[in-house]
């Protein structure tokens, strides 16, 4: 398992390599090419043996008589966890190399390695110490990355309320962890407990369920999340296609799809599930339909996109969620590469408004984000399209046609927000400043590599997922899953036909609509007035009350002198002062104690 | 019973060192250089001989002197739970000694002594076996803190010693109350005759209720808390270590040593009461700590926080609880100690400015130490806060959800009241001024290390600790039986 630290010891080097004399891609590549080749390995041992793997890194501590181990575990959803994680830190560093600013490379390299190391910390956990270190690790590096790469005030501000709101949301998971311990009577955590042993109640296991969500939400971005996507979008592009669909998405899906077999027989947790998942899935769909912003617009794809992954949980089940989550985020993580090229080829220009007509200048760009977008929706005859497929069927087995339908609709919004981001880039009327157009960036080939081999691997991904460690899905290959498949995808082509036919704006007040539907749903703002303000302006109000000056205004005012006069008596000569008085209290409550023993 | 134990050498060493550091002689220059060295040789050996103690003599008592005519013994030793808080003072004492060099410039020999005489008081109340020779160490701890606090405080404020030592004085009214209590109704004064006292019900409760005022004040629990914020933010940093970390912790030792086991089944009967009392404090700490702007007063009202935590654990009978109580006592003082000491070496080169900006990037390497104090101190994880934290608010929860809840209300508060100011603090904004000096000294550098050492055994294999505490807790809750 050496291999498996080689990130944590890359990311310790270039943190302390203040004077920036490593040569920080190196070091960061060679760990985390280590690194995958070990998870590699791990993949096709259990491939062709089963073998899991678990390892002990050394004794932690003892409480309540039982031992508790720093340890690495990994059972087949978890290599898959990790090797997806790694894959995309490994495109990061090499996109990055060229996208992050000299200055700033040692340290993001660092960032990754830190991150890539804490997620298979918090991935291979068995306790809940080792778990919360890694989890709350990756939220912390999150917020450096967030805070070392912008100097503006109001992104530094999003990042504490980023870092707080997932706090607030911890506060939630550990609740649920002591519900496990509470029948367990250990701080073991799953997919490492008894099961047996955990018999929820219909009312705890819908607890359980509800506090594993809050726990998960901030990471997500859903519904009840108070972060504001918009700002998580702030990040710059490298950080934003590590972190958002791979390191808090990877991370509270872990946890979501080892706590699921707990609430799974709760028919009103999983309506919860369906109803916060579906909410998120529309209002991340809304987002991505008004949002100017071009990373605004993929950050709010991809919170539609967990929505999406949380409800199928809820319908379908771990496996069925588990095989759509890796299915969307590869894609996914592709296209915020795209994204990225484009707004580094426009020197950080990132408002569509300032776009357009770029299929000319960069025509493999629209090819790559057109290929990921149809993977992302499951068009017909690539990669993806078994996944949905098999996703539909799974929806429709188990949650009937209604559900399917819902899902269709889901899948149609989604291309249809796709179709509107690659019509105002790539083909409607250039807007960009003539300045910028004369000045455009050429993107090295190894700048186009990592969405390349993402789209690679996308098209690839049924094939793929039919040879990989993940359990075989039940299909039911009917004209109905197809047509229901084929109506999802429609919405990109009907989206771009409209695009490309309209004349005029949408109508204001349907914007004005839109955009208050997801401003209320994004709950950013509710949680700004509803929780924010009332415990600032409450505390300020009991500070103002208890504060110790205030306090110090109820001290008789002859104590006070007298406690004055004595200081200036005392502070004149204190070597003088004190012996006599320590000894003298000393002997007087000795003589005291004498005294009253008789 | 022998009259030599490595108790009494180690108990004597404080004292040595205090009477050879205010002999020190020559100009001032030299004087406070000839005391600090004799201090710091004193507390280093005053540390290693408190580890070897605890290590070594268990449950090993010797006696000082007797005087049968009086039936007075002065008896002293260690058993598991006052083992923790030895080696825990000892260390404390340590670091105060070592950062006092930098920090003191005026009368630097008396400070240096007071620190030694303060230490070997706090050692010699937890190594007391007889109640009134705890209660008489206890108290006149007071007074070199008192001094301390008025001839070294950093901004000189007039009435912060005295509402210091005015509530400190209120809740060791409550302390002798109860000792004096005890001794009545046993008849004797040494812990075993304690530890055999059948109370009624109504005493019981009283009891009870004397030795909660005085954890009260002491400890501090809303609303008896006037007197913390400002003894922490006026105290030299190596005072604040000793209040925060050691002062404070007596009365929680007084409460595990005396309370728990003789008024147990009170204190379980209104546990959910008292529960949420100390959890409310805790959400007050917190409430205060986030309208703050200066880090000191922060790391004040942090302190407020955790302690009511510990009370939180202490009104938990149970095993987990306790040895939590013990875990997070020990790792409270440490980060609070690594806290305070890394934010006064900062606001010592801001001239103590309110407004401090762009620490990490004038200090790299300050800043990052300031940075893992703060994270250590508010139970980021792996810290050892944290893992003290998960054992109390784990039986809490089994006793009590709304206390739980309002627990974790107050750590998501913490977390707030420190992220807030984190990105200015540590990055500044643009075109902010930021502070300008020198970064980590060489002195500052070997406390670092040390609270980092220490850090990294409790982070990651805190089993020699963790095993002293669960015996301390076994100690705690079998005494009464």
């Amino acid at each position: 398992m050496f291999f498996l630290f080689l990130p944590l010891i890359a990311a310790l080097a270039l943190f302390c390599d203040t004077k920036k004399k490593l040569p920080s891609f190196a070091v960061a590549g060679t760990a985390l090419v280590a690194a995958f080749l070990r998870v590699a390995a791990m993949t096709f041992k259990n491939r062709f043996s089963g073998r899991t793997f678990s390892v002990s890194l050394g004794h932690y501590a003892t409480f309540g008589g039982q031992d508790y181990h720093w340890r690495f575990s990994f059972t087949r959803s978890e290599i898959v966890l990790i090797a997806f994680m790694i894959f995309v830190a490994l495109l990061n560093v090499l996109f990055a190399r060229f996208y992050v600013v000299k200055e700033k490379r040692t340290r993001y390299f660092a960032s990754v390695c830190a991150l890539s190391f804490l997620m298979i910390l918090t991935v291979g956990s068995v306790n809940l110490f080792q778990f919360f270190a890694g989890w709350e690790g990756t939220v912390l590096i999150s917020y450096l990355v967030m805070l070392s790469f912008h100097e503006k005030q109001s992104i530094r501000r999003a990042a504490n309320r980023f870092f707080v709101a997932n706090m607030a949301g911890d506060m939630a998971l550990l609740a649920a962890l002591f519900m496990f311990e509470t029948k367990t009577g250990s701080f073991v955590v799953p997919p490492f407990t008894n099961g047996a042993e955990v018999a929820f109640s219909p009312l705890q296991s819908f607890c359980f369920a509800t506090l594993m969500l809050i726990g998960v939400c901030t990471k997500m971005t859903l519904f009840v999340s108070p972060v504001l996507v918009s700002e998580i979008a702030e990040l710059s592009v490298p950080a934003l296609a590590y972190i958002m669909p791979c390191v808090s998405g990877g991370a509270a899906f872990y946890v979501l799809y080892n706590a699921w077999p707990f609430f799974a027989s709760s028919r009103e947790a999983k309506i919860l599930y369906l109803l916060v998942g579906s909410v998120s899935a529309v209002t991340g769909i809304g987002g991505a339909l008004i949002k100017r912003n071009i990373k605004s617009v993929l950050a709010y794809l991809l919170t539609g996109w967990f929505g999406i992954v949380v409800a199928v949980l809820a319908v379908g089940g771990r496996a069925i969620a588990l095989r759509s989550f890796v299915a969307l985020m590869l894609p996914a993580a592709g296209l915020i590469y795209s994204v990225g090229l484009i707004v580094w080829a426009l020197r950080g220009e990132e408002e569509t408004d300032k776009m357009g007509g770029l299929n000319v200048a960069v025509p493999y760009l629209f090819w790559i984000m057109a290929i990921l977008s149809l993977c992302c929706v499951g068009f017909p005859g690539i990669g993806t399209f078994g996944v949905w497929q098999n996703l539909y069927a799974a929806l429709y087995l188990k949650g009937g046609l209604l559900t399917a339908l819902v899902f269709t609709g889901l899948s149609f919004g989604t291309a249809w927000a796709f179709a509107r981001l690659l019509y105002v880039v790539f083909f409607a009327p250039c807007k960009i400043r003539p300045e910028v157009m004369g000045a455009m960036l050429k993107p090295s080939i190894w700048m186009i590599a990592p969405p390349a081999i993402l789209m690679t691997v996308s098209l690839f991904q049924e094939f793929v997922f039919r040879n990989s460690i993940l359990d075989d899905l039940t299909t039911v290959e009917t004209t109905g899953m197809l047509a229901l498949s084929l109506a999802g995808c429609s919405g990109i082509c009907i989206g771009f036909g409209y695009y490309a036919a309209r004349k005029r704006r949408a109508p204001p007040g349907v914007k004005k609509a839109v955009t208050e539907v997801v401003r209320f749903l994004s709950a950013g703002a509710f949680y700004e007035r509803a929780v924010m303000r009332p415990v600032t302006v409450f505390a300020r109000i009991v500070w103002s009350f208890f504060s110790s000056d205030s306090t110090a205004e109820r001290i008789p005012v002859a104590i006070r002198r007298a406690a004055e006069r004595w200081r200036v008596v005392q502070s004149g000569k204190l070597s003088v002062f004190i012996m006599p008085a320590l000894i003298g209290l000393f002997v007087l409550l000795t003589v005291v104690a004498v005294f009253v023993k008789g | 019973m022998s009259h030599f134990s490595p108790v009494v050498v180690m108990l004597l060493m404080p004292l040595l060192g205090a009477i050879f550091s205010l002999l020190a002689q020559g100009d001032e220059n030299r004087r406070s250089s000839n005391a600090y060295h004799v201090a710091l040789l004193m507390s280093v050996s005053t540390f290693l001989a408190a580890v070897a103690a605890a290590v070594f003599t268990e449950n090993e008592k010797a006696v000082i002197f007797e005087a049968p005519v009086w039936n007075v013994s002065l008896t002293v030793g260690l058993d598991p739970l006052s083992s923790v808080f030895v080696v825990l003072f000892s260390f404390l004492s340590v670091l105060s000694v070592i950062v006092t060099r930098k920090n003191i410039t005026v009368s630097m020999r008396e400070c240096i002594f007071l620190t030694l005489i303060l230490e070997f008081f706090l050692l010699f109340a937890v190594c007391a076996r007889d109640l009134f020779y705890f209660l008489a160490s206890t108290e006149t701890s007071l007074l070199p803190l008192f001094l301390l606090l008025s001839g070294w405080g950093v901004e000189k404020k007039e009435e912060t010693p005295y509402r210091f030592a005015l509530y400190a004085m209120a809740g060791a009214l409550f302390l002798m109350v109860a000792v004096f209590m005890l001794y009545r109704h046993t008849g004797g004064s040494s812990f075993e005759d304690a530890a055999k006292t059948v109370f009624s019900r109504t005493e019981r409760r009283l009891f009870l209720g004397l030795f909660l005022a005085a954890l009260a004040f002491k400890s501090p629990l809303f609303p008896f808390n006037g007197w913390l914020t400002d003894a922490l933010t006026e105290a030299a940093p190596a005072t604040g270590v000793l209040i925060s970390g050691a002062y404070t912790k007596l009365i929680l030792y007084a409460f595990l040593r005396f309370a728990v086991p003789l008024a147990g089944e009170d204190i379980s009967a209104l546990s959910t009461g008292l529960c949420l009392w100390a959890a409310v404090s805790a959400v007050y700490g917190a409430l205060a700590a986030l309208v703050q702007d200066d880090m000191r007063k922060i790391a004040a009202f942090t302190h407020m926080t955790q302690a009511g935590f510990l009370a939180m654990g202490a009104f938990c009978v149970v095993p987990t609880a306790q040895q939590g109580v013990l875990f997070l006592t020990v790792a409270q003082s440490v980060s609070m100690a690594a806290f305070l000491l890394a934010c006064g070496a900062v606001y010592q080169r801001a001239g103590y400015a309110g407004n401090i900006v762009g620490v990490l990037t004038s200090f790299p390497r300050l800043g990052t130490v300031f940075f893992i104090a703060c994270l250590a101190l508010i139970g980021f994880p792996p810290a050892p806060v944290f893992t003290g934290e998960i054992l109390i608010l784990r039986s809490v929860f089994a006793q009590s959800l709304l206390s739980t809840a309002a627990a974790a209300v107050a750590i998501v508060l913490l977390y707030a009241s420190f992220f807030r100011h984190f990105s200015r603090f540590l990055f500044g904004g643009a075109g902010e001024n930021t502070v300008t000096g020198a970064d980590l000294r060489w002195r500052e550098a070997v406390v670092s290390v040390i609270i980092g050492a220490m850090f990294i055994y409790l982070m990651l294999t805190p089993s020699g600790l963790t095993q002293t505490t669960s015996d301390a807790a076994r100690t705690v809750l079998t005494a009464g039986r």
